[in-house]
């Protein structure tokens, strides 16, 4: 074991490359304190589920705002639509509301699994408050 | 000085990787039986783990590092250290100051870590009810149920993954120290590996970005290395972390039981073969039991099945030492497997299973065939040029064309081995986009053989004279306890 590099002198150019990558990297240091840095506060500036969708260049942030503020954390928000794209980021924005089907709860329904489904005022209409999700967008309907 | 310092920050490492896997053996054995893990589990498991290296010291004291640590090493620790502990504390920083910012790790891990953290059980809606959205209920849940632990224990679980970050580079140190690589070797391989542009982005696959990869990445480079020193705790603990971090942790696993296979030392086999086993049997167990909400009635096809695999590949090995049934061991190896595997993942999965979708029409694999160039190509692209990985994986074809060693071998193995595997999801996925499903997997597919690459580079040191090489002389690997 430990047999000497065929041509000895790639053992200095292996370090001379590996020196190139680490001063590579101590350059680019000061910038990923700058990016990190300006995630964060766009972060904290849109909320959870909102920076998310605004990077990704994807709708909905509004929908997921109004939820937010206008439903109970330990509420059941319904959803229909789309399984992937935007309504990906609604559970962890939402949390820890529940995200329920409306194919496995009734709009009609007034709890589900111990909790109260979310209902609300939006749009001059009162009811249920259903999320629908395309692959693009999501949006507040009242039912 | 210098000695006693990297024997304990070899140990600290290895306790380390033991408590994560002592956390998930404990957290899958509970939620198989339905019941809620405690919060103390954490505080035992890392008492466990540590009563596990005392144990094992006890039985063989650690050898000291060789060569022995010169004038000047220090300073060269000193610095290295120094700058992993700046990087870490931007990385913690980065965890810790928000959710997760990106794709995987708020939209896949972050829900169930907060789900885990309030209480850790299976045994509730999100996880029992098909109707409540949550996203890829069967992935493996080593992940979570770390963050969740820590969570509960201490109110801040993602400092895990500046944990992984800081056990990573720890690891990659010592174990080039083991092997006989100087100090400066060793350090610049950890501080290469630290200072990778993707190791550090704060996108997805970077350490605090939330995504898996930093853990999946610290399993590959702890199986790998145990192979290197034939550790067979190391080797184990690798294994178990890739089976419950991620779905392809699983095929890297089986992975890694056949380079074990490939070598001559049966005790690594046996027990390579042994915890592949039962980290699979635990982790498909519970797989089918989250596929089926909870109402499925226990599988004994399962551990039957991983069985059988376990004892044809110990039976195989005897026959592997033998000159006249080494060829037709390799052929028949080669075809049980090829038809095995697809057969096996298939009727593991129920429905919507995480291979599913890429086994459902295994006839792609052979209308894809004509992209393989493309792909191949792809896998260069995105590893020597635009994967942010620096110039880590052109150290590797440098190493491999111009500097192999007996210590490389089982590193570039590995390697190989990833650039097919790699390859395959692009040959069997769903997809009608090649170039935009690339540019979203790929990166992120490459990064969790970053640790490898860098420790190939390190293990390229060892055996060139001092005048040569950052301070690196002859040794003999220290075979594991």
């Amino acid at each position: 074991m430990g047999v000497a590099l065929r041509w000895p002198a790639v053992s200095r150019v292996l370090l001379v490359l590996a020196g190139i990558h680490v001063v590579w990297g101590l350059v680019r240091l000061p910038r990923m304190v700058v990016d990190r840095q300006d995630e964060i506060a766009g972060y904290r500036a849109a909320g959870a589920g909102v920076w998310q969708l605004a990077t990704a260049k994807l709708q909905g942030g509004k929908a997921l705002v109004w939820l937010r503020d206008n439903t109970a954390p330990d509420a059941v928000v319904l959803h229909e639509g789309g399984v992937r794209g935007p309504i990906e980021f609604a559970a962890c924005a939402l949390a820890p509301r529940l995200l329920v089907a409306t194919t496995a709860c009734a709009v009609t329904e007034a709890s589900y699994a111990g909790r109260t489904v979310a209902k609300g005022s939006y749009g001059g209409r009162s009811g249920t408050v259903v999320l629908v999700a395309s692959e693009t967008d999501l949006r507040i309907e009242v039912r | 000085m210098t000695s006693a310092l990297e024997n304990w920050l070899g140990r600290a490492a290895e306790v380390a990787l033991t408590t994560f896997v002592l956390v998930g053996f404990a957290a899958l054995v509970v939620f198989l039986g339905h019941g809620e893990v405690s919060t103390f589990v954490l505080p035992a498991a890392i008492a466990l783990a540590i009563g596990l290296q005392w144990w094992r010291r006890a039985k063989a004291p650690a050898p000291t590092p060789t060569p022995t640590p010169m004038a000047g090493d220090s300073l060269w620790l000193l610095a290295a250290a120094t700058l992993l502990v700046g990087v870490a504390v931007l990385l913690t920083w980065g965890a810790l100051a928000t959710a997760s910012r990106t794709w995987d790790g708020a939209a896949m891990w972050d829900p169930k870590s907060a789900l885990l953290a309030a209480r850790m059980t299976l045994e509730q809606t999100a996880f029992r009810d098909a109707g409540v959205y949550l996203h890829s209920r069967d992935y493996p849940l080593l992940q979570p149920v770390l963050v969740a632990a820590i969570e509960r224990l201490a109110g801040c679980g993602r400092v895990l993954f500046p944990l992984v970050f800081v056990v990573h580079c720890t690891l990659l140190f010592t174990v080039l120290r083991r092997v006989g690589a100087g100090v400066r070797a060793a350090a610049i391989a950890a501080v290469g590996f630290a200072l990778t542009p993707m190791v550090l982005s704060p996108g997805g696959g970077g350490v605090d970005s939330g995504y898996a990869e930093a853990l999946l990445s610290l399993a590959v480079t702890a199986s790998v290395s145990g192979l290197v020193l034939k550790d067979r705790l190391l080797v184990v603990v690798g294994i178990a972390l890739l089976t419950w971090t991620k779905p392809e942790g699983g095929l890297y696993a089986s992975v890694v039981v056949m380079l074990a296979w490939l070598g001559r030392e049966r005790r690594v086999v046996l027990s390579a073969t042994a915890g592949w086993a039962i980290a699979m049997t635990l982790w498909l167990v519970l797989q089918r039991d989250l596929q089926s909400l909870g109402r499925g009635s226990f599988a004994w096809s399962i551990p039957l099945v991983v069985a059988m695999v376990g004892v044809a590949v110990v039976v195989s090995h005897r026959l592997l030492a033998s000159r006249r049934a080494k060829g037709i061991t390799l052929v028949a190896v080669v075809v049980v497997a090829a038809v095995g595997v697809p057969f096996l993942l298939q009727h593991f999965e129920v429905g919507g299973g995480v291979f599913a979708g890429y086994l459902q029409s295994p006839a792609r694999l052979l209308e894809r065939l004509t992209l393989a160039p493309q792909i191949l190509g792809g896998v260069a692209n995105w590893a020597w040029l635009r994967g942010r990985f620096g110039i880590a994986f052109v150290l590797v074809v440098v190493v491999a064309v111009c500097a192999r060693n007996g210590l490389t071998r089982e590193p570039l193995r590995w390697l190989a081995c990833m650039v097919v595997v790699v390859a395959l999801p692009f040959l069997l996925a769903p997809f009608d986009d090649l170039a935009s499903h690339m540019r979203a997997t790929m990166p992120r597919l490459l990064c969790h053989h970053l640790g490898v690459a860098w420790l190939v580079v390190g293990l390229a040191w060892v055996g060139v004279p001092a005048a040569r090489a950052p301070r690196a002389a002859p040794a003999v690997a220290a075979p594991s306890p």
